[in-house]
């Protein structure tokens, strides 16, 4: 506006000095301000128990900081109000005014260069270094007193009980995390071993590495331990699918029945079968295909003999197993029979496992055709019977005709039994791999609650994989809370708490009197589930008595399983 | 007119100077009434002097009327005072035997017309002074007789003596530019006053001035240049006088009417002035300050209720000029 630039230049240092000034008191003010604000906001936090969290200061101090920049603009002197106040500090009775008006409208006019005349000697007088303000006093003890104090507040640690949620959050959390990436490992690893898209599909690791990869990652172990057993629980129907309790048992008796045989290859069949190997038994039974008998070998007596007779020795090797096969089958039959008379009286106490049963034979039935093993084994000793008095009768008789159909019967029974062995066993590798990864889950989620101190899902024996190091050190001194995040210790003298050997009344059960032995087992068995439903045991303890039970049922099929924890 | 310059302004100073001098050889004390006088003569205003019988207040206008070589009249206002007796009249003459009305004119036809204790004419008289003081020119049996310039009204009124007397009208009170308090001398100006009247020399006072020094006076002061701050805040202060949104809780309490832009126009002449007798070529807020006082006061209009409380307008236009400054 005014082309006096010594005025211009004077009003600029007037407005600076006066920003200064005001900068100086406000910075106290918003000290105090952010200091009392930290110093009550600490107290409310460590009322509660809890440490001041770092942001909180640091937030405060942020937005003080923002704010009183923002105040400081806003309070900046303008351009006019400086001019003003030049005029005032300086005694110049709005001669600055004047003359930046005057040099702005009117330049030329004599009454601006006697306006200036007056002005200019005057302005060598004025120096805006002798613009202050009083030291605020008050407001810098007061900010730095409020500052010391919002610091010690800021400062103090957690009570100890809050301190000691906070590191077991943490763990948790950091347990959560190794045990995702170590599930994560496992079913990587569990994947690569299986090769059949089929059993892939069948699996569906996918799926579950989806669910495993959305666990999150906090640090309250209720939610964790619902988290994994979500997943478990999955796996475990899973699992179940698979299950093929009826058929395995078919095929044990079948192992049993070909043991007794005398022809070499169906107790080598017989020893296959015992040893779960079903893959080959299938491939030996397939072997066991009677061969066509062509037309143009038939014309020939001597050659017709010749091939009957060859044809006669592979039919009854086919026949010797098949019996014994079929009479496994009969056994199972009856055995199943047996058991569903029997079943009836302890249809209350025993539902759970029929309705696995059930669950399972439904899986099973989904595999060959809807038909269960024993049938195939029937099927296939009837055709092979027919097959046997198809030859016999063509020996008898040199005018008859050799029939295709019952040899096509007999191998295609054949065919069905190799491939419901090899789904089974297809089948039983799943099984195996979904049970080591409801190992795994029941074992990460133990981990996570603190409940062991090892996660070695994903890692082989023998400590770490090659190239990877620990600073672990068993020289140094042991922080308790590493141990699994819980600092609760047992106290107190021996005898005083609940002993492991006393007896303990099941929560369930109705007490169904029996044979004595099965009683006995009932009452271990709600021993046991009452055993498993308590909190306090710890999640690998549980595990410990699942397996022991799944084992025992593996083991004694017949007999009613005890029921598994959920 | 002339610009400004430093010649005009030196003429200014010297005259204004001079005139102060040859009145202080007769008036003792009274300093700041002589300034704001002599102030309003320059401007051209008209100044209405109000003050306890005794003060000095027809002797100051006798002062200056001898102090400037300007015509001077007096006229003694009283109840029966009439119109004609101010601007004047016309008479039947003889001449040579022919009778003819002829206009003699009233005091008025003067260049300083003292009007000795104004409020006790009758309105209707008083009314008469009305067109002469902001018109300068007088209106008889339609013939319209023009005054010499400079003419300037000083008025006289006696504040305490309310039995007989006729308070003007808000109308002619706004013609004047200033209303002047004269108060009480001080103890040593008392004694003064006492030593040069007491004897039987009385002081003589020569004319230092005449009146073209007073319209140059005028001219050099209306080129005093005012800065738009400066400006509003003249204009602040004068619509605070106003019991409208922004002014002063006092008046609106207290205030029926405020000032007239008329006001506004002789404080900023006023301040021109006095800023050129502070030796500055620009009108500052103070030079504004130091005239609200004589320019307002009696252009407040109190209400009622501010008459009845007996609330002084000083006080008023003090809270106006506190509330104009933030």
């Amino acid at each position: 506006m005014s082309s006096r630039p010594e005025l211009e230049t004077l009003v600029r240092q007037v407005a600076s000095r006066h920003h200064r000034l005001l900068a100086r008191r406000l910075l106290f003010l918003i000290l105090a301000t952010a200091a009392t604000i930290c110093a009550l906001g600490s107290m409310l936090w460590l009322l509660g128990g809890y440490a001041v969290p770092p942001a909180f200061p640091l937030g405060v101090a942020s937005l003080s900081l923002i704010s009183g920049f923002a105040f400081w603009q806003l309070r900046k002197m303008s351009h006019a109000a400086a001019v003003a106040e030049s005029d005032h500090f300086f005694g110049l009775k709005d001669a600055i005014t004047s003359a930046r008006h005057l040099a702005a409208t009117a330049p030329e006019d004599p009454a601006t260069e006697l306006q200036w005349n007056w002005l200019a000697p005057r302005l060598k007088d004025c120096r805006p270094e002798t613009i202050t303000a009083p030291f605020p006093k008050r407001m810098a003890w007061l900010s730095l007193v409020m500052t010391g104090l919002a610091t010690w507040l800021c400062l103090q640690p957690p009570s100890p009980a809050i301190a000691a949620a906070q590191r077991e959050a943490a763990e948790t959390q950091s347990r959560i995390v190794e045990s995702k990436e170590q599930l994560e490992q496992l079913i990587e690893a569990l994947e690569k071993d299986i090769v059949a898209p089929e059993d892939k599909e069948a699996l569906k690791m996918d799926e579950f590495r989806k669910m495993v990869k959305s666990i999150d990652e906090h640090g309250d172990r209720a939610e964790a331990a619902r988290q994994f057993a979500r997943i478990e629980q999955k796996v475990r129907d899973s699992s179940r699918a698979l299950d093929q309790k009826r058929d395995e048992e078919t095929v044990k008796l079948a192992a049993a029945e070909l043991a007794k045989a005398e022809q070499t290859d169906a107790r080598q069949l017989g020893k296959k079968l015992d040893a779960k190997e079903l893959k080959e038994a299938a491939e030996q039974l397939e072997k066991l295909a009677a061969k066509k008998l062509e037309a143009k070998d038939l014309k020939d007596p001597a050659a017709k003999k010749e091939k009957l007779t060859e044809a006669k020795e592979e039919v009854a090797k086919m026949r010797a197993i098949s019996k014994r096969l079929a009479a496994a089958g009969k056994q199972r039959q009856g055995a199943r029979q047996a058991q569903a008379g029997k079943g009836e009286g302890q249809q209350g106490q025993g539902e759970g496992t029929a309705g696995e049963g059930a669950a399972g034979q439904m899986a099973e039935g989904k595999g060959e055709e809807g038909k269960p093993l024993e049938d195939l084994m029937a099927e296939l000793d009837d055709a092979a019977a027919e097959m046997e008095k198809d030859l016999e009768e063509m020996e008898n008789d040199p005018d008859a005709e050799m029939s295709d159909e019952p040899m096509e019967k007999a191998n295609g029974a054949l065919g069905k039994l190799g491939k419901h062995l090899k789904g089974m066993n297809g089948k039983r590798m799943a099984k195996s791999k979904l049970d080591q990864l409801r190992n795994g889950l029941a074992q990460a989620q133990s981990f996570s609650q603190g409940q062991s101190q090892m996660l070695g899902l994903a890692q082989g024996q023998g400590g770490k994989e090659p190239g990877t190091g620990s600073s672990w050190s068993e020289r140094k001194e042991k922080d308790d809370s590493q141990k699994n995040g819980q600092l609760a210790e047992l106290k107190g003298q021996h005898g005083d708490g609940p002993s492991l050997s006393a007896v303990e009344e099941a929560e369930s059960g109705t007490g169904v009197s029996g044979r004595r032995g099965e009683a006995k087992q009932r009452e271990f068995a709600r021993q046991v589930e009452s055993f498993v439903q308590r909190d306090d045991v710890p999640e690998s303890l549980k595990l410990g008595v699942r397996n022991y039970f799944e084992g025992l049922q593996s083991a004694t099929p017949a007999e009613p399983a005890p029921k598994e924890d959920k | 007119m002339t610009a400004i310059s430093e010649p005009a302004v030196d003429h200014f100073k010297e005259t204004f100077s001079r005139i102060r001098s040859a009145i202080s050889t007769f008036m003792v004390g009274q300093q700041d009434i002589i300034d704001d006088v002599l102030i309003a003569i320059c401007c051209g205003g008209h100044v209405l002097l109000e003050g306890v019988p005794g003060l000095g207040k027809t002797s100051l206008v006798n002062t200056i009327a001898q102090a400037i070589d300007v015509q001077f009249k007096r006229i003694q206002f009283t109840p029966d005072l009439l119109p004609s007796d101010v601007v004047g009249t016309q008479i039947l003459m003889d001449r040579d035997g022919r009778r003819e009305l002829e206009f003699q004119p009233g005091p008025v036809f003067c260049n300083l017309l003292l009007a000795d204790e104004i409020n006790r004419a009758t309105p209707k008289t008083q009314a008469a002074l009305l067109e002469t003081m902001q018109e300068k020119r007088v209106t008889v049996a339609n013939h319209t007789h023009t005054l010499a310039l400079p003419f300037f009204v000083m008025a006289t009124q006696n504040p305490i003596e309310n039995d007989g007397t006729y308070p003007l009208p808000e109308a002619q009170l706004d013609r004047f530019f200033f209303k002047l308090q004269v108060g009480l001398p001080s103890h040593d100006e008392f004694k003064q006053i006492l030593d040069r009247t007491g004897g039987n020399s009385k002081p003589h006072v020569t004319a230092v001035a005449h009146g073209a020094d007073i319209i140059r006076m005028g001219e050099t002061i209306r080129e005093v240049p005012i800065a738009p701050e400066v400006q509003d805040y003249l204009v602040r202060l004068v619509r605070g006088t106003h019991p409208t949104e922004g002014s002063p809780k006092s008046i609106h309490q207290f205030v029926r009417h405020g000032a007239s832009p008329r006001a506004g126009q002789a404080m900023l002449a006023a301040a021109r002035a006095r800023a050129l007798l502070d030796g500055r070529f620009h009108v500052a807020r103070e030079d504004i300050d130091s005239v609200a006082l004589p320019a307002l006061r009696h252009r407040l209009i109190l209400s009622f209720e501010g008459e009845a409380e007996g609330i002084k307008p000083d006080s008023l236009i003090k809270d106006v000029m506190a509330a104009a400054k933030s």
